[in-house]
């Protein structure tokens, strides 16, 4: 997994998510353009989406706030990274192939989604 | 060894409907002949307890058909479990409505899948399913319980997404969206395409944009994803690979055993009249095919990803049934946008 990858995971951790539009402007500055517009507005119009909508979903303008912001966050992560190598190496966890185990209750992700989940 | 339990186990009480959906993928209708007994029932709520279970997620079926639905409720309650009740909302009776309040279950959700009677009636294969359902809904929300919407998406209702949307807004429910898969009652030509996904997607991620928590919560359910190069994430939490046998677990109303509900029956992997569920769940072989994933397990593009490690291929249920084997879903919106990238040259 490339460093932008990498990234891009953390972005999806639930707690970073609660920072809001923070998420969006980093994503669009993270990835490359694969879709088109007019093709984006085609398959959005196919769930009855105006093109207004669609471009909202993909929208990834970055202010100079969020660049600030984003380059403070990448430092963030870096560390955070870079700690996580260091602490796990002696441990031997690198390499293993990660089996995920985490412990869902109705209304969170299967069965259900429940709205505390949202909170 | 000892595993920890499932999070939730996801328990069809009864196969019992009375509704006849096009999507339903268990082909619900007639109750099953050899259904688990009262005290069966309620043994396997200590039993789900005794692994470790912290939750049960209570459907169909239509699991309010089953005489006994509120003794099993009440169990899960008394040993400790979180409940939550999936209902079509058709037929809620005042004393259902009541029982379902005295039990209080943490989550209490019905399916609305067209945002008109028509769109949903049809699907629902019953004339007024529709009306009854708004009004059950708005009878869930009105008593204060923690309310959900499921929304299974496929060729007949994509277009009524911002339909239901509508109508959902400013309720305070949680609204889960789902793509139908050809198990069951629905027939491949039916199950959405791939840019039909893309679009679905779309939609969601629109809706997230668009609507404030407070006005719409909306995610994506297991199906939707993965790690998309241009959308945000669905889910309401990142997706970690499929979780049949990990932190979920499948029970039929016949007590078999199977990692996920969503799976065909070739997953059965016991029954609890045969063998202790404790001894199924913490069976080594139990559930391998998500316990143990190897990248040689992979499908071509999904070893190739730089996300196998943690996607593992998506939905086993989606793969299984539209790829014709586990850790290859190709329902991936990541995929999907390799492909069509490709496509605009």
């Amino acid at each position: 997994m490339t460093w932008r990858e990498s990234i891009l995971y953390e972005l999806n951790a639930a707690r970073i998510q609660r920072l809001g539009g923070l998420k969006d402007w980093m994503r669009g500055f993270l990835t490359t353009s694969v879709l088109d517009t007019e093709k984006a507005e085609m398959l959005g119009a196919q769930a009855g989406l105006t093109p207004n909508e669609v471009g909202a979903a993909m929208d990834a303008r970055m202010s100079r706030r969020g660049s600030i912001l984003f380059k403070l966050t990448v430092v963030v992560f870096t560390l955070i990274i870079v700690g996580a190598v260091v602490l796990a190496d002696p441990l031997g966890v690198i390499g293993q192939y990660p089996a995920t185990n985490t412990t869902y209750v109705p209304g969170t992700r299967y069965g259900s989604i429940c709205p505390k989940d949202f909170r | 060894m000892v595993r920890p339990g499932p999070g939730c186990a996801v328990w069809e009480i009864t196969l019992k409907c009375n509704l006849n959906c096009m999507h339903c993928g268990s082909a619900a209708g007639k109750a099953r002949s050899d259904e688990l007994t009262t005290d069966e029932a309620l043994q396997l709520c200590d039993d789900l307890k005794g692994i470790g279970c912290q939750g049960v997620a209570m459907m169909g079926g239509e699991p309010l058909l089953r005489k006994d639905w509120p003794s099993i409720a009440e169990r899960v309650r008394e040993v400790g479990m979180d409940l939550s009740i999936i209902t079509n909302g058709y037929k809620i009776t005042e004393s259902k409505f009541q029982r379902i309040l005295d039990v209080n279950p943490e989550l209490v959700t019905v399916s609305i899948d067209g945002g008109h009677a028509a769109i949903h009636d049809k699907i629902r294969g019953v004339p007024g399913s529709f009306k009854e359902v708004v009004a059950t809904l708005r009878r869930f929300v009105k008593s204060g319980l923690p309310t959900g919407v499921i929304t299974t998406v496929h060729k007949m209702n994509l277009g009524e997404l911002t339909t239901i949307r509508k109508l959902l807004l400013g309720t305070g429910v949680a609204w889960q969206i789902q793509m139908a898969t050809p198990y069951g009652r629905l027939t491949y030509d039916h199950v959405l395409s791939k840019e039909e996904y893309y679009s679905l997607a779309l939609f969601i991620a629109a809706t997230r944009k668009k609507y404030s928590k407070k006005e719409l919560m909306i995610a994506g359910a297991h199906d939707m994803g993965y790690f998309s190069r241009v959308l945000p994430p669905l889910q309401v939490y990142p997706w970690q690979g499929c979780q049949a046998g990990i932190s979920t677990l499948g029970i039929e109303s016949n007590g078999n055993i199977l990692g996920c509900l969503a799976l065909p029956p070739e997953y059965v992997e016991g029954n609890i009249r045969e063998r202790p569920l404790k001894e199924i769940w913490n069976d080594s072989a139990f559930s391998s095919y998500t316990r143990r994933v190897r990248r040689t397990d992979l499908g071509s593009e999904c070893a190739s990803c730089t996300y196998s490690k943690i996607c593992k291929g998506g939905c086993s249920a989606v793969s299984h049934s539209m790829a014709g084997g586990l850790h290859r879903d190709p329902y991936c919106l990541r995929l999907i946008e390799a492909e069509l990238k490709k496509s605009n040259g």
